[in-house]
């Protein structure tokens, strides 16, 4: 069988195996049984299933009819079981006038591209063919949708997005669908064509030793967890929709991906759209409630299939429990346990050689031999003497061929510098090797590799001591030895590649197009490559103005160097040169077919993210998770993503997936921030407590308490935390604008204002370009408030001589707002003009959301606004499009305006978070919200807003026109009261 | 009885007009709705778990008329007239199904009435593990056993014949 045929499983009950022959019926134990015998019948089978070797339980058994009784009830019940015999309720169907099974024939031409070869299954919902894509040329399996058929437009385009979803999970243990296509009113999608067997019938096949069944188990878990971090369910996990690949190692390949969502969603109006495609065993408690499916649902149908694989070990007990808050969020600490714990795990070992006069490649020893256990994870262990360039370039050449793997992971430095932290060891690299085995066996790393020759010989003696004690080492040798510097890199894609085909990766896969030559990824130019790799050493260590220039000579002596340019484009942005990195940007993602999949990916993510093109970088950064769901850094861009675009809880499990990862100071200040923005500021605090506690002192941590703190309104302690983020002369700028923040919020407008133009004069003076547009926008915005219009308008038109770039987009659009306040429309309008400009070069959700917005904006109360306005929510709902909105509804219908008001105020973590929202506009917000409640009459709960305006702007020496008609407003509604 | 009869068939129709495509529906959804109606009125029913008794055996009674009649019709050339609404259909093989499965239950509850009980209500009712323990007042691990029985019997019963 291949490629299961839809729902195959749903259809009835036909007892039609030929490899078991049925029992005649005078080999049958009567029917009609006495009732002790019948209860010591099912005692004695109750007592087989439970036993890892039933046929020895009942050969016990001295009572012939027991015996034949129990045995039969035995054997019926495995075939039962695996043929998921009644595991559905009945259901009853809306009568459909079947179509013949075959739809198309042999030979048939479809969509111009696939010819028919066969019919390789059928089933309730549609057919399955094998067939030839003639333009790709290659063999593919196509799935037709009986039942979408009947349905109109809307539901068949729902259907359509529901399959474009699921096509978005890349993984090996994953079918992958390849697009929807339509013949004449026919839609089929295009799948990868996987030759095997359903999961259910290698269940049924002869015994399995357990390493192979556990194998199989954790790929399965792996494929499941990669789609899952996509955010992706497959609402109907079964042994039905496993295809088991059997030539060599058995692969499974999980199938019908999101496809029971795709037609319980497209189905509109059912009580219970969920019940209708999952199998009923597979089916957790509250997808049979009615429920929608999610992680957890998938995981319990998980724990289902585990236990009918692993029926040995307890492994899926969490994934089973019936409450879905009780099972665990993720498959990962299955997939922990699959790989196996400290005691299970099978070493295996290599070292590479970089001794200090040339180059070298390695030796692997044959035993102990290699067992695959899912991903692999390899640690370089200081496999970069200081003092040889040559052994430097060769690490990071083997780093970036190894990175490029599905199944091999480069564990970071900073990781095992942690891991041999906490273990109490010295965390010095190069580390003892024996101290690094012992926390590379708790973290599931297979692979140390040495940085000379005597120390990999050491490793393997070690190794060796473990699994064949008294065996001594063989002598490494080096193999391969590069000519002279330009054979470097051939050298290294050589060694790579026998170090990922001894991982597990198969000869057809390292053939195909995914290996991509070192020398295509990165250059073929060793001096290209020098200043390559020093440039970004140095952007790691937030160097990121030298190493510009190493970046800048790296294209210069390779101008196809496509990561060069890309490193060279974050630099500059790193350094708020967006005049020049942009062409840099555009060079790399115009280069980027040339690398592989992995760096094409991150370049995209990388520019779309520049354009402000944010929702693409996203699904970008979402691709990358999938496949490389390792890497800490991939996950950190998903959380960043999200919560740019305003989904701060989603950012949430990819940020604490960062930290497991690599909890480098990076990505645990970044889960704290994406806390407090999603408002959970006690959860940010105690997570600050917690990683403090544990010894990180980074001042990148303060930012995130801060915000923290803010959204409590402790805006002391704030303050604080800002000041000890100041402490670090690297973020002291940026440290010195936030705390301008709790300023603001506590109404002292002319003291920040001063502090604010004092810093301004210093970032002009030092050419410092990077915080000082946002310094003038809250101080524009201050001066307005404070009543000095003429200032506020200078501000503008200085924001309104940045060129028309994206990465200023949110600058122009302050400046257009606040000309617009000021009663300044000429200005407004060339923002707009800017703006407008920007959404035509690079258009977005973001670009074309924020354009809209301003063009609305400067309608001003008119009804034109109103469509443009809505347009703008669409596209991009962040705090400032949210305020105008809810301005313009004032008024005009108080209901909405309060509601979006209300969207403000849960916004706040937002605008409390960034730099690029002038912390006012919470309180602006506050204000508007009250007047609406005081024109719906509702003084009390208006009284309510007002006080803790009040609490915030109007205490102490606040003073301005803004606040003293505040002040008077407030007295008006006390006094209606 | 009737009353119950008459709303479960009311509901599964009404809800099969309103679908547009390929629809199945699991019978609890059924169930659960005609419950919901018919415990707020003036019915008193002993308990929830009272009617998901009833309601099991007047799930099979319908389901298992149908196919008889389905069953008839296809053998003496469609001169019987289906008595339930034409919309709510069962594919052929489900009919040899359910008609096979009821005969072998009648065997069933002679040897172990409870797990005839169990199979009606989570086959024919489609309810979970749980509501059923509750209704037959065990635990849901006897009728997890119960069911594992059952189902390697009927399976042997279906596979004889």
């Amino acid at each position: 069988m291949a490629n299961s045929p839809p729902d195959s499983s749903a259809s009835a009950f036909v007892p039609s195996d030929p490899a078991v022959p049925l029992v005649s019926k005078s080999q049958m134990p009567p029917r009609e049984l006495p009732p002790e015998v019948w209860e010591r019948i099912q005692d004695l089978f109750q007592k087989m299933i439970e036993s890892p070797n039933p046929l020895e339980v009942s050969a016990n058994e001295t009572d012939a009819t027991v015996k034949s009784g129990a045995e039969r009830l035995y054997r019926d019940h495995r075939r039962a079981s695996t043929e998921g015999f009644l595991d559905q309720p009945l259901m009853v169907v809306r009568d459909l006038s079947f179509d013949p099974p075959e739809r198309f024939a042999s030979g048939q031409l479809l969509a111009s591209r696939f010819a028919v070869q066969r019919l390789l299954g059928a089933g309730g919902m549609g057919e399955v063919y094998l067939a030839h894509d003639n333009w790709l040329q290659e063999r593919v399996a196509i799935k037709t949708i009986r039942g979408i058929l009947a349905a109109d437009f809307a539901v068949r385009r729902r259907f359509f997005a529901e399959i474009q979803n699921a096509r978005r999970v890349t993984h090996p243990n994953v079918c992958r669908i390849f697009d929807l296509f339509e013949d004449g009113e026919i839609p089929f999608f295009a799948m990868e064509y996987v030759d095997g067997i359903s999961l259910a019938d290698w269940m049924l096949q002869d015994a399995h030793p357990r390493v192979l069944r556990r194998r199989v188990a954790l790929r399965l878990a792996e494929g499941l967890d990669a789609a899952h971090r996509s955010a992706i369910v497959h609402c109907d996990f079964k042994p039905a929709n496993v295809i088991v690949i059997e030539q060599g190692d058995p692969r499974p390949v999980i199938t019908d991906f999101g496809l029971a969502r795709a037609l319980s969603e497209s189905h509109v109006g059912t009580a219970a759209p969920s019940l209708q495609a999952g199998t009923f065993d597979y089916m957790a408690p509250e997808l049979r409630a009615g429920g929608q499916p999610t992680v957890r649902s998938d995981i319990y149908a998980f724990g289902k299939v585990l236990e009918q694989l692993l029926p040995e070990e307890r492994i899926s007990a969490a994934c089973v429990a019936s409450a879905a808050a009780d099972r665990p969020a993720s498959l990962q600490p299955v997939i922990q346990r699959l790989r196996g714990g400290k005691s299970r795990r099978l070493w295996l070992l290599a070292a590479a050689a970089a001794p200090f006069a040339g180059l070298a490649g390695y030796e692997w020893i044959n035993p102990p031999r290699i067992v695959i256990l899912g991903r692999q994870r390899i640690v370089f262990n200081a496999f970069r003497p200081p003092d040889s360039g040559e052994a430097s370039l060769l690490r990071e050449l083997v780093i970036t061929a190894v990175r490029q793997s599905l199944v091999v992971t480069v564990v970071p430095d900073e990781r095992i510098r942690s891991m041999l932290h906490k273990a109490s060891f010295a965390a010095t690299l190069p580390a003892d090797t024996r101290q690094l085995m012992t926390v590379a066996g708790q973290d599931g790393i297979a692979l140390i590799v040495e940085g000379n020759i005597r120390a990999a010989q050491r490793t393997v003696q070690l190794v060796l001591d473990v699994f064949r004690p008294g065996e001594p080492a063989p002598a490494l040798t080096i193999t391969r030895r590069a000519a002279d510097r330009s054979g470097i890199v051939s050298m290294v894609d050589q060694v790579v590649l026998q170090l990922r085909r001894e991982f597990g990766e198969s000869r057809a896969a390292l053939t195909s197009a995914n290996v991509v030559p070192l020398a295509q990824i990165t250059s073929a130019d060793p001096n290209a490559l020098e200043c390559y790799f020093r440039g970004v050493q140095l952007y790691e260590n937030a160097e990121a103005e030298a190493a510009i220039e190493w970046f800048r000579k790296a294209t210069e002596v390779d101008s196809q160097f496509a990561l060069a340019w890309i490193f060279l484009a974050l630099a500059r942005t790193a350094r708020f040169q967006l005049l020049t990195a942009r062409p840099a940007y555009e060079r790399a993602f115009s280069l980027r077919h040339r690398v592989s999949q992995r760096e094409q990916l991150w370049i995209e993510f990388q520019y779309f993210n520049f354009i402000s093109d944010n929702h693409s970088s996203l699904e970008s950064a979402r691709k990358l998770v999938a496949l490389y769901s390792d890497d800490a850094t991939y996950q950190r861009n998903v959380a960043f993503q999200y919560a740019y675009v305003g989904r701060p809880e989603d950012a949430l499990p990819y940020n604490e997936r960062a930290v497991q990862l690599d909890p480098n100071d990076n990505n645990v200040s970044e889960w704290i921030i994406n806390t407090a923005e999603a408002n959970r500021c006690d959860e940010a605090l105690a997570l600050f407590d917690r990683f403090r506690s544990q010894g990180y002192e980074s001042t990148l941590l303060d930012r995130g308490v801060a915000a923290a703190w803010l959204g409590k309104g402790e805006l002391e302690k704030a303050q604080q935390a800002y000041e000890h983020m100041g402490s670090d002369a690297r973020r002291e700028r940026w440290a010195r604008l936030m705390a301008c923040g709790p300023e603001i919020l506590a109404g002292r407008f002319s003291e920040t204002a001063a502090t604010l133009e004092g810093d301004l004069a210093w970032d002009i003076a030092t050419r410092e370009e990077n915080n000082s547009h946002m310094r003038r926008v809250w101080l524009g915005n201050l001066e307005w408030l404070l009543g000095a219009p003429a200032r506020a308008r200078y501000q503008v038109q200085q924001l309104l001589l940045l060129p028309p770039q994206p990465a200023v987009m949110d600058v122009l659009r302050e400046a257009a707002l606040l000309a617009h306040s000021i009663g300044e429309p000429q200005l407004a309008t060339q923002a707009l003009a800017k703006l407008t400009e920007i959404a035509a070069t690079w258009p977005s959700t973001r670009t074309r959301g924020i354009r809209a917005h301003i063009e609305g904006a400067l309608f001003g109360n008119s009804e034109e606004a109103g469509p443009l306005l809505n347009e703008a929510i669409g596209l991009w709902p962040d705090p400032y499009t949210v305020y105008s909105q809810a301005q313009w509804l004032d008024g005009r219908d108080d209901d909405r305006a309060l509601k979006a008001y209300i969207e403000l105020d849960r916004q706040r973590g937002r605008i409390l978070v960034l730099k690029r929202y002038f912390p006012g506009l919470l309180v602006l917000g506050w204000i508007g919200q009250a007047r609406c409640l005081v024109r719906m009459s509702r003084i009390t709960d208006s009284l309510r807003i007002y006080e803790r305006v009040e609490q915030f702007w109007l205490r102490g020496t606040a003073r301005g026109w803004f606040l003293e008609q505040v002040r008077v407003e407030i007295e008006q509604v006390r006094t209606r009261r | 009885m009737p009353r119950v009869y008459r709303e479960l068939r009311k509901i599964a129709i009404g809800h099969l007009r309103k679908e547009r495509a390929n629809h199945t529906l699991q019978a609890t959804a059924l169930v659960h709705e005609a419950y919901v109606r018919l415990a707020g009125n003036e019915i008193n029913w002993k308990s929830r778990t009272h009617f998901f008794a009833i309601a099991a055996q007047v799930m099979r009674r319908i389901l298992v008329d149908y196919a008889r009649q389905r069953n008839a019709a296809k053998r003496g050339g469609g001169a019987v007239v289906l008595q339930l609404d034409e919309k709510l259909t069962l594919a052929d093989d489900q009919c040899d199904l359910i008609t096979g499965i009821d005969a072998a239950l009648e065997r069933l509850a002679r040897l172990s009435p409870r797990q005839a009980k169990v199979v009606e209500m989570r086959f024919f009712s489609g309810l979970s593990e749980e509501e059923i323990a509750d209704v037959l007042g065990v635990s849901s691990r006897t009728i997890k056993r119960d069911w594992t029985i059952a189902r390697a019997w009927l399976y042997g019963e279906l596979a004889a014949r």
